[in-house]
Order: C-alpha cells, then sequence, then structure tokens
C-alpha cells in the first residue's frame, strides 16, 4: 500500500501535466527594424494598357482589418515607363484618371468607376491606341513616391500560341460533372521559354447545398443557385508557371489546368468560392443536386502568355509561398522580386486569350481578343 | 676492402650482441563474470612504465626485452590483476578480471583510465563505460548513449525534436555513428530524446570529436564507435526494465560455455497507449502520439585461440503523429534502421592481429504533413553493402600499426514525393535510385619518440564513385587504372601528438583533413527527419573538411580531478544546402542535384571540462563557447550566416552521489543558447493574396534551452541471491520549462481581412513537460 501511493500521485500529476504545461504558447517575435516597402504589381501586355498596382508593406504582426486594406494603397506616385528605343509613357493613377474624357462607353465608365472605388492605388496608361507594349522588346519602369525611387526591367517575350484547349471530366473529381481544361502546346526549340496560365470564369452556375444551420434567409438543408462570375483573373493551381528545362524544351505535351482559388483579400469572394468539393475544377453543366434551376456549363476566359525567366523566377517563389504558407517545415523564402528598393514584380506577359466552354465536344484552337474591361 | 669488410662484421656482431632478445606477450582480456572481452583495458609493466590498451576485440601485444616483470591488468569496474612474468619467449596470457565487490570509487562516466587522458596520444576522444552511467537520470528511467555523450562538452543536440547531435559545429549528417561497425543513418529514436542504442546491449562507447584516426573516415565532424556485448558466456542472464513509458528484455548466456554466447535484447514504448485517454477528446491535440520498439541481437562463436567470428544485428521502428486539430495541421513520421555485420577475427601471430566484415545496413523513413488542404509526403531510404579488412600489428611497444582497405556499394532513395493540394494529387511514375561506390585504404601509426613525446601518424586514401553497379574487384581495378568516370579521389592525412609536461600533465595537437561523399540536404529550418541522403556526384562535390585543435591536459590529486581545455577550428568546404525556393517535387523521378547550393563553412570553439572521478560524489561541468557560421553565394544575398545549430554557449553539470549501497541519487542541468530562426518581418498584398518577407537567414535567436533532471536509484542487492532488482525514480525536466522546439505564424481573429479583424502572432510549441517516471529493474 505504501508504495502504491507516490505511484498514484505520481500518475495523477502526469494526467494533469497538459494543464501545468503550455505545449503551445504565444511568443513575443516583434522586430525592430521592419521595412515599410512599396509593392509593385506592374504589367505589361501587348495591345492593351500597361498598368501598376501600388501596396505598401507592413509589419507582419500590426493587425489587420478594414483599416489595413484601406490604408495599403500607394496614391501620389510618379511612375513612368520606358522602352529601349526611347520612347516613354506616364502611369496616370485611377483617381486622377477622367475615363469620360477620352470614351463614352458606358461598360468602362463603369469598369473604372469600380476600379477607382476599390484599387485607389491603380495606375494605368491612359490613353489609346496601346500600341507601347510589344514582344521582343525591354522596357524600364521608375516610380518615385516621396523621395524614394524604385526601378525595374522586364521583356516582353514573343507570344506562342496553345496547339489546342479541350475540357475533359474528371472520374475522380468529387462530383460528376466537373473537369478540367486540357491544352496541347509545341514548346519552341529556343531555351528558356516560361508559359503563365492564369482564368477567369465569365459565367459559372454555382450550386450550394445547405446544412443544418444555413444563413439568415435560407432555409435549412436547401439548395441556392446563383449565376456568378469571377471579377478578376486567377493563376491557375499548383505550377501556374513552368519553364522549359528539364527535358521539355523543344518538345509537344499535353497538360491540363488546375482551377486556382478566388480567394482575394482586397474582395469579398465568398460568393464565388464557398464550394470546397469544387476546387480545382470547373464545372460543366449538369445539377447534381436536387433543384428545379438550369445548370450551365462554365464559360471560362483563358490566358496564356509568356513571360521571361526573371518574372517566372518571382511567380514561382510566389507559389511556392501560397502553397508552403504557415508550413514551419517549410524553409522561408522571399519572392524574388525584380523592383530595386521595393518588393513585388514588373513583368511583360505575350498573352493569348481563349475563351471556352466547360464541355467535352469541342476542341478549341482560335484565339480569342477580349475588350478592355475583360482583360483584369 | 678486407678491413672495411671485417669492420663492418664486427660491427654488426657488436651491434646483435648488444641488442637484447625481445619477445611478445600478448592474449585476450575479459570480464571473469560474464565473459565479455573487454575493450580498452590497461596492460600496464611497471617496470620500464610501459602500458598498451586492448583493442575492439579485447586484444592485447606487447613486444618488449627479455625479463622479468610484473604486469597490471586493469579495467576500470573491475579488480585489477597482477600478474609475474619471466619474459623468455612469446608468451600467450589471457587475464580474466574479477568483480570489483567492494563498490567505492565508482565513476560517473569512464573516460579513460586513471592518467589515459594524459598519456594518450589521442586528443578529443572520449570514452564511456555503459555499466557506469546507469546512475545518471534517465529520460523516464531508460538510460542512454546519446543523452549521455550530449553531455559533454563539444557535443550538442538541437534540444527536444533533435534528430541527431552536432560536434563541434558539424551537421548531424557529419557524425559516423557504427554499431558493430554497421553505420547507423539516423541513431534517433523520439528525436534524439532515445539513441536507438539500448544500453543493455552494449558494451563500449567511444567518441572521437577531432584528431580522427587514419582508420575512420567518411565523415567530416565526429566517430561515434559502438560496440556491443558478446553475451554472457558464463551463464544465462537475464536483464529487464519496466517503466511507465517503456520497458526492456535482456536474454543473454552462453551456446557452448566459455567458446559460444548470444545476447538479444528488445525494447518497446507504449506512451502512445497510455496518453491517448488521457487527452481530451476536445483537445486539439487528439491524435498525437508516438511509440518505437527495437531490437538489438548478437552471436559469436570462438572456433580457436586464433579465430572467432560474430553475427550481430539491429531492427528498430519508430512512428511519430502531432495533430493540432485547430490549425488544421498534422504530421506522420514512420522511420527506422536495420543493420547486420558479420566478422571475423584471425590472430596471424602474436604481433599481428586482423579483423574481416562484411556488413549490411538500411535507413528508411517517411514524412508526411498536412494543413487544411495543402499536403506532402516523402520517402527516402539508404541502404549500404560494406567490406572490410583491418590489420592491427604492434611489433614493439614503440609502434602499433593499423592499415587496412574497407569498401561500401550505397543505393540511395533520395526523394520520393507525393503531394496534394486541394483535390490535385501528384505522385512519380517510379522510384528513383541511385547508386555509388565508396572505397579507402589507410595506414596509421601510434609513435612513441620518446617518453615526453608520442605521435600518432596516419594517411588515408579515399575513393568514391557514382553510378553503379560494380563489384569490388572491379572497383579496385578502376581505381588503380583510373578508369571510371564520375570518380573523386582524395588523400587525407591524420596527424595527433602528445607532448608530456610532467607525470599528470599534457599538451595535445592533433590535425585532421577528411572528405565526406554522402550528405545530408535539409529542406526545413526545423530538426526534423525530413533530410533526404544524397551522393557526391559530378554536380555535389565531396564535403572537405580541416580541423585544427590544441589542448591542454592536467589530472589533480592522484588522478581524483580531470581538467582539460580544447580550442578547436575547423574549416569546411563543399557543403550542401537547398536552394531558396528549392520545392521537393522537382526531384521526382530525377536527380536533386539541380535544387542544391553550395557553399562553406567555419567552426571555432573553446571547451573547458573539469571532473571529478573518486569519491561519494562525481560528476562534471562541462562548458563549451563557440560559433559556427556558413557562407553561400546563392543563400541569404552570399551574406555570411550563422548555421541552424550555431550554439554560442553549452553548459552541462552532473552530479552523482552515493549514500550508501543502497541509495545513490543524481543530477543534471544543461543550458544552451537557442536554437536559430529566420525571422518574419513584413507583410504584403500582391495579386489579392498576402505575402510574407523574411528578415536575414538564421538571424532570430529563439529562447534558451534549459533543463534540469533528478533521480534516485534504490538497489536491492542481496549476496548469494540469484534474483537483484533496483528502482529508479526520475523527473525529467524539473521545473517544467516549456522549452522551444519550434516557432510558427498563424492568424487569429474573427471575420475576415476585408471584414473583420485579425492578429498575426508567433506561436511557441514545446515538447516535454515536467515527466516524472518510475522503472524497476531487474536481473537474474
Amino acid at each position: 500500500m505504501r508504495k502504491i501511493i507516490p505511484l498514484l500521485l505520481i500518475t495523477i500529476g502526469f494526467v494533469s501535466c497538459e494543464k501545468f504545461f503550455e505545449f503551445e504558447q504565444e511568443v513575443d517575435f516583434s522586430q525592430g527594424n521592419t521595412n515599410n516597402k512599396i509593392v509593385v504589381q506592374a504589367v505589361m501586355q501587348p495591345g492593351y494598357p500597361a498598368y501598376a498596382l501600388l501596396t505598401r508593406s507592413e509589419p507582419f504582426f500590426d493587425p489587420v482589418n478594414a483599416q489595413t486594406i484601406d490604408n495599403v494603397f500607394v496614391e501620389g506616385a510618379t511612375i513612368s515607363i520606358s522602352s529601349e528605343d526611347g520612347e516613354q509613357v506616364q502611369l496616370i493613377n485611377i483617381l486622377d484618371l477622367n475615363i469620360a474624357a477620352f470614351s463614352q462607353d458606358e461598360e468602362l465608365i463603369n469598369l473604372f468607376d469600380s476600379l477607382q472605388n476599390a484599387l485607389p492605388g491603380l495606375y494605368i496608361q491612359p490613353t489609346p491606341p496601346f500600341t507601347f507594349s510589344q514582344a521582343n522588346k525591354s522596357y524600364n519602369l521608375e516610380i518615385i513616391k516621396d523621395g524614394d525611387t524604385l526601378t525595374a526591367t522586364t521583356t516582353i517575350p514573343s507570344e506562342h500560341p496553345m496547339d489546342s484547349v479541350w475540357f475533359v471530366l474528371d472520374e475522380g473529381a468529387p462530383r460528376p460533372n466537373l473537369g478540367n481544361f486540357w491544352f496541347h502546346y509545341s514548346d519552341p526549340d529556343t531555351l528558356g521559354n516560361t508559359i503563365m496560365i492564369e482564368h477567369k470564369r465569365l459565367f459559372h452556375t454555382k450550386e450550394t447545398q445547405w446544412g443544418d444551420n444555413p444563413p439568415n434567409g435560407v432555409s435549412p438543408n436547401s439548395v441556392s443557385v446563383n449565376d456568378v462570375e469571377d471579377p478578376f483573373f486567377i493563376k491557375a493551381l499548383w505550377g501556374f508557371v513552368r519553364n522549359d528545362f528539364e527535358g521539355l524544351n523543344g518538345t509537344s505535351f499535353d497538360t491540363y489546368l488546375q482551377r486556382g482559388t478566388s480567394n482575394n483579400i482586397l474582395f469579398d469572394t465568398s460568393e464565388q468560392d464557398f464550394e470546397q468539393e469544387e476546387n480545382g475544377y470547373f464545372k460543366s453543366g449538369q445539377s447534381i443536386l436536387t433543384h428545379d434551376k438550369d445548370v450551365f456549363p462554365d464559360t471560362v476566359l483563358l490566358r496564356f502568355s509568356q513571360i521571361d525567366y526573371e518574372s517566372y523566377l518571382f511567380w514561382r517563389s510566389a507559389d511556392y509561398q501560397n502553397n508552403s504558407g504557415g508550413n514551419p517545415f517549410a524553409e522561408p523564402i522571399n519572392l524574388q522580386s525584380n523592383i530595386n528598393n521595393g518588393y513585388g514584380i514588373f513583368y511583360g506577359q505575350a498573352a493569348i486569350y481563349y475563351k471556352v466552354i466547360a464541355k467535352e465536344d469541342t476542341i478549341y484552337t482560335e484565339r480569342f481578343y477580349p475588350s478592355l474591361f475583360e482583360i483584369f | 676492402m678486407k678491413n672495411t669488410f671485417l669492420s663492418l662484421f664486427l660491427c654488426l656482431s657488436v651491434f646483435h650482441l648488444s641488442a637484447q632478445e625481445k619477445y611478445t606477450l600478448s592474449g585476450y582480456v575479459k570480464d571473469n563474470e560474464t565473459g565479455e572481452y573487454l575493450i580498452g583495458a590497461t596492460v600496464y609493466v611497471k617496470e620500464n612504465f610501459k602500458g598498451i590498451s586492448t583493442n575492439q576485440y579485447g586484444f592485447y601485444s606487447l613486444t618488449i626485452e627479455e625479463g622479468n616483470y610484473t604486469v597490471d591488468y586493469a579495467f576500470l569496474g573491475l579488480k585489477t590483476q597482477q600478474k609475474k612474468i619471466n619474459l623468455n619467449k612469446d608468451t600467450r596470457l589471457n587475464v580474466a578480471l574479477e568483480t570489483n565487490a567492494i563498490i567505492t570509487q565508482e565513476v560517473i562516466v569512464e573516460s579513460e583510465g586513471a592518467d589515459k587522458n594524459i598519456e594518450s596520444s589521442n586528443m578529443s576522444q572520449v570514452k564511456i563505460d555503459v555499466k557506469n552511467i546507469k546512475k545518471l537520470p534517465a529520460f523516464m528511467g531508460e538510460v542512454d548513449v546519446l543523452k549521455t555523450i550530449q553531455l559533454l562538452p563539444g557535443v550538442q543536440s538541437s534540444g527536444e525534436g533533435s534528430s541527431g547531435f552536432y560536434v563541434r559545429g558539424g551537421g548531424p549528417d557529419q557524425n559516423l555513428i557504427l554499431l558493430d561497425e554497421a553505420t547507423v543513418y539516423n541513431a534517433s529514436h523520439l528525436f534524439g530524446f532515445f539513441s536507438v542504442f539500448n544500453a543493455d546491449a552494449i558494451k563500449d562507447i567511444n567518441l572521437i570529436k577531432g584528431g580522427m584516426p587514419a582508420q575512420y573516415g567518411g565523415r567530416l565532424a565526429s566517430v561515434l564507435d559502438i560496440s556491443m556485448k558478446e553475451g554472457n558466456s558464463k551463464k544465462f542472464e537475464v536483464d529487464g526494465g519496466l517503466g511507465l513509458i517503456s520497458s526492456k528484455l535482456t536474454l543473454q548466456g552462453p551456446i557452448k560455455k566459455d567458446t559460444s554466447s548470444f545476447i538479444i535484447s528488445g525494447r518497446r514504448t507504449y506512451i502512445d497507449v497510455l496518453v491517448n485517454p488521457l487527452i481530451n477528446d476536445t483537445s486539439a491535440f487528439k491524435g498525437t502520439g508516438y511509440y518505437f520498439f527495437d531490437l538489438t541481437s548478437k552471436v559469436n562463436y570462438r572456433i580457436s585461440d586464433k579465430d572467432r567470428i560474430f553475427l550481430s544485428g539491429y531492427f528498430g521502428r519508430d512512428v511519430f503523429s502531432f495533430r493540432n486539430e485547430d490549425r488544421g495541421f498534422k504530421f506522420d513520421i514512420p522511420w527506422g534502421n536495420a543493420t547486420a555485420s558479420m566478422r571475423w577475427n584471425h590472430l596471424f601471430n602474436d604481433k599481428l592481429f586482423v579483423n574481416t566484415s562484411v556488413i549490411f545496413s538500411d535507413y528508411k523513413f517517411s514524412f508526411g504533413a498536412e494543413q487544411n488542404d495543402f499536403e506532402f509526403k516523402l520517402n527516402s531510404s539508404i541502404t549500404d553493402w560494406n567490406t572490410k579488412i583491418d590489420f592491427s600489428y604492434l611489433p614493439n611497444y614503440k609502434h602499433n600499426i593499423k592499415f587496412g582497405a574497407h569498401f561500401t556499394y550505397h543505393t540511395f532513395v533520395p526523394g520520393s514525393v507525393t503531394g496534394r493540394s486541394g483535390e490535385v494529387v501528384f505522385e512519380p511514375e517510379s522510384i528513383f535510385k541511385q547508386y555509388s561506390n565508396e572505397g579507402a585504404l589507410y595506414i596509421s601509426d601510434d609513435i612513441e619518440v620518446n617518453d615526453e613525446l608520442k605521435i600518432n601518424a596516419g594517411l588515408r586514401y579515399s575513393s568514391f564513385q557514382f553510378g553503379g553497379p560494380i563489384t569490388v574487384l572491379q572497383y579496385f581495378k578502376n581505381e588503380f587504372s583510373g578508369d571510371t568516370i564520375n570518380h573523386h579521389r582524395h588523400i587525407e592525412p591524420r596527424l595527433s601528438l602528445r607532448y608530456k609536461l610532467d607525470k599528470s600533465s599534457s599538451f595535445k595537437a592533433s590535425y585532421t583533413q577528411n572528405y565526406q561523399y554522402i550528405h545530408l540536404a535539409s529542406l526545413s529550418s526545423v530538426s526534423l527527419p525530413t533530410d533526404l541522403w544524397v551522393p557526391s556526384t559530378d554536380i555535389v562535390k565531396p564535403q572537405y573538411g580541416r580541423q585544427l585543435a590544441v589542448g591542454l591536459f592536467k589530472n589533480f590529486f592522484d588522478n581524483k580531478w580531470e581538467t582539460s581545455i580544447e580550442a578547436y577550428h575547423k574549416k569546411m568546404d563543399n557543403l550542401i544546402e537547398y536552394k531558396e525556393g528549392a520545392l521537393p517535387e522537382d526531384n521526382t523521378n530525377t536527380s536533386s542535384d539541380e535544387s542544391f547550393t553550395f557553399g562553406n563553412g567555419e567552426s571555432r570553439g573553446l571547451e573547458f571540462f573539469i571532473k571529478r572521478r573518486l569519491g561519494k560524489t562525481t560528476g562534471w561541468l562541462g562548458y563549451t563557447i563557440s560559433k559556427t557560421t556558413r557562407q553561400f553565394d546563392e543563400l541569404n544575398n552570399g551574406v555570411e550566416f550563422s548555421a541552424k545549430y550555431d550554439r554560442t554557449h553549452d553548459i552541462s553539470l552532473t552530479a552523482t552521489h552515493e549514500l550508501n549501497d543502497k541509495w545513490v541519487f543524481s543530477a543534471v542541468f544543461v543550458y544552451a543558447t537557442g536554437n536559430t530562426l529566420t525571422p518574419v518581418l513584413d507583410r504584403y498584398v500582391l495579386d489579392g493574396r498576402i505575402y510574407s518577407q523574411y528578415g536575414d537567414r538564421n538571424s532570430y535567436r529563439m529562447p534558451a534551452y534549459h533543463r534540469m533532471d533528478i533521480s534516485a536509484t534504490y538497489t536491492k542487492n542481496k549476496p548469494n541471491k540469484r534474483f537483484n532488482s533496483s528502482w529508479n525514480f526520475s523527473i525529467y525536466n524539473l521545473y517544467n520549462r516549456a522549452n522551444p522546439y519550434f516557432i510558427y505564424f498563424d492568424v487569429e481573429g474573427e471575420g475576415n481581412l476585408t471584414d473583420g479583424d485579425l492578429q498575426s502572432k508567433a506561436l511557441q510549441v514545446s515538447l516535454f513537460p515536467v515527466i516524472p517516471s518510475i522503472t524497476w529493474n531487474f536481473n537474474f
């Protein structure tokens, strides 16, 4: 008996260990010297206006709320892009742009109004024709704000189309009406080509199966059906940039596009991206859930671009951070920016668009020419 | 001409007459109670103050002038035997030492013999007698080899969660760990908390931190050479231990008395079984669990006085699972080693001893991690077939010549990766394998120049060929004809010397140059077994190291106190790291080489050591101050950065007090500067997502690691009773410190980023709270 009591006490002590020990605790990690730099996302595309979105970095441990988003944009910067031929354009802050002065197109006016509200840090090449951005040319970016100067250089490669695009239902998908777009591509036999794949659903029938506790106004265990669209282009999932090293140079191959997530912190995308089961897929019509509405196949605008090697390194590092973000076992790496004295990327994309529908009966080979407001 | 010839003849005759006849005294020294051959037993000739040690197999050979001698045979913990010898011919004398019935003056850790630390030309070497480490506080009552050597200066673990130990700033892959000559690639269970070495089956542990002798090679930092017991060749014996968390059982005994014996020893933890019910179902950590088992065994047969064969093996497996459901985060790690060695000792004559070995070694691990919608699994393995022949030639007491040849055939599966993000799965079509052949020739001599100066000079010729398979004979044929392509060949000089300042103090220095042909590429910033073993190729060059060490050794009060100060400086080239942004799926079905970047490293340190060897209270204090850096052109913008495991200060204090013949108390305190980490500085929005900007690599220090353990052992030893037992009560982490294991970042708060209030936090994970344990050990 005498021996049992100490044993018992020790066991009890051990049992209650979890309460007396912090397996996980918050620690002070504040770093005194954060950088507060300007973040640039500047894009040039032949046939379309060059634009740049400027934001500011913040200390990692500062709180994030609606004010953060409001304060994050950088206005009042002076931005110019010059070509290797000596031509130059200025990018004008969207708040200073009076679109009605050079276009009466109502859709365009509405677009710019909404951009002014949502993205006050957007700067855009104001006046058509948009022939400044050309393939096989190099460009220099200069940004001046509050005495700081940021510079960057990029090259717009020549465009190279996909041979064909088609849709295939995926038998392994969670629902039978889901699939991917496949494409056949012939890589030019010059080494160093990089492709970037993006997509934007112009039309999507969203079906939501609610459980026992739906939001206000929705009946339990019902199905909601809404027609939605993606407000902007989204990068494909898992390797939206690929280069032709490692044996792909000069070869023809088939590969497929995985639909990226619409999550965007600058916009409320809950409407588009609620259906977790459909992540990674496009929908090909056919109603699976019980309701009486029509379900149409997705209409998708694909953007297939050539970008230069520095841009590839940047987007690849961004892809890596996205996929390993928060994982403590991943070696942290910074995005490989080409902006001097700033973060972000200045890149040119030789883009070719395809307007495709998620149905198995069609092979697409013709390119599509989107309007200005479709390219964002 | 005739006169010259006559003079020469007379000179030679005189020389011959004046040179006395020399004879060899040789034999084996063993433990009389168990029949175990004793490694490092001292054979000391009093008349000419000459002493040598028995080799790995308990063999000694001493060639001295004809005469009458008094020879002491000694091994700590056993009764010294004195023999009077009239040496007038080559004499074989096998000695069996009795157990020391009086248990006084036992030391905590068997370092050398009384003044071996002063005498030996080897420096930076530590020998540990397993018998005497059992009184230290032990986690869950389990004595551990790796934990004990981590208490010595110059040796560190990276904290709880380490899968290796670090010696003088070297990486965990830079330690050559041998179990009966078989390479053990990951010597840890439970993240370095238990080693794979079951102390009940181990006879001898030798750690070489610097001044590496020529018979060892292939790793830059250290050699941990561990020998298994042969098994009691006199009587059948059972040893066991039942603990709260783990248990073990060892069976040993003669197959044929005094000729052949066996030992088999097994362990298993059942912490998963015990702890799981105690974690609330609602706890975020439900599902976290761990277990391991291992089996160590050996059989030996003495064919004759000249020949013995040994067959030893090890098999072990670990599985660890961690869950944090709140954060949608979990990982699983199963891993383990398997080894088998077959060895044949042969005595050509009293001076020439040879051992031939054929060895198999295999290490497999798998790592899977999942966080929310992202999942990643990595499988890796390395398999070796190895053959060795090692000669030991002792022409006289002034020379101890070793020479031999080694050959290893490696098969690597460096990384077979599968991944999933959302519903998208990535899997390789077939497993990518790499083959290589590694060989070495060496020769060394331990030379006693005079009473003060002893030099150990050695030369090792090592080579590595990537791509195979080829046979041993083909390998050596190609080697000498220079036929093969993609071949690395290097000369490795080894030198150490001892200069005796007086009877109780000496100065030592050593220089080691060595190459390492297989490498551990580390993908993570946290020490987990997620690392991959890869071979040297055209792109991945062999790692190259040079170490210079000097030291002063002094004993006080008749060797009651041992002290030493050692300083070292190491340079390493062709170190390997993953490139920034390298992704594991880049390497599926192909070589990892393009993902690596190469650089160099440097490590400097000063080690202080003071030990009380004798008396009721014994122990030691070790302190190391050091700096370990790396420089890679492609990492951290080419700027030098601290190595992951750079520890500025490292302190270990142990104390053991024998109250009486029943109770022994002990305590251990360790302190180490915290691990490095790459800090996060900024965040920013780009393309609708939030990205992080990190600071300089490894520029942040986690909080320091420190811990105290205590234990009490109560032994019921009834003389003349077959059955003996003892109780060990231990408390690990006495003051319940939450030592940092890793730090990660997460976002907490309500709502989303456009409509909410969120806060990023740094969260530190700790593994082990205060853990009391009781173990009951028995023996019959």
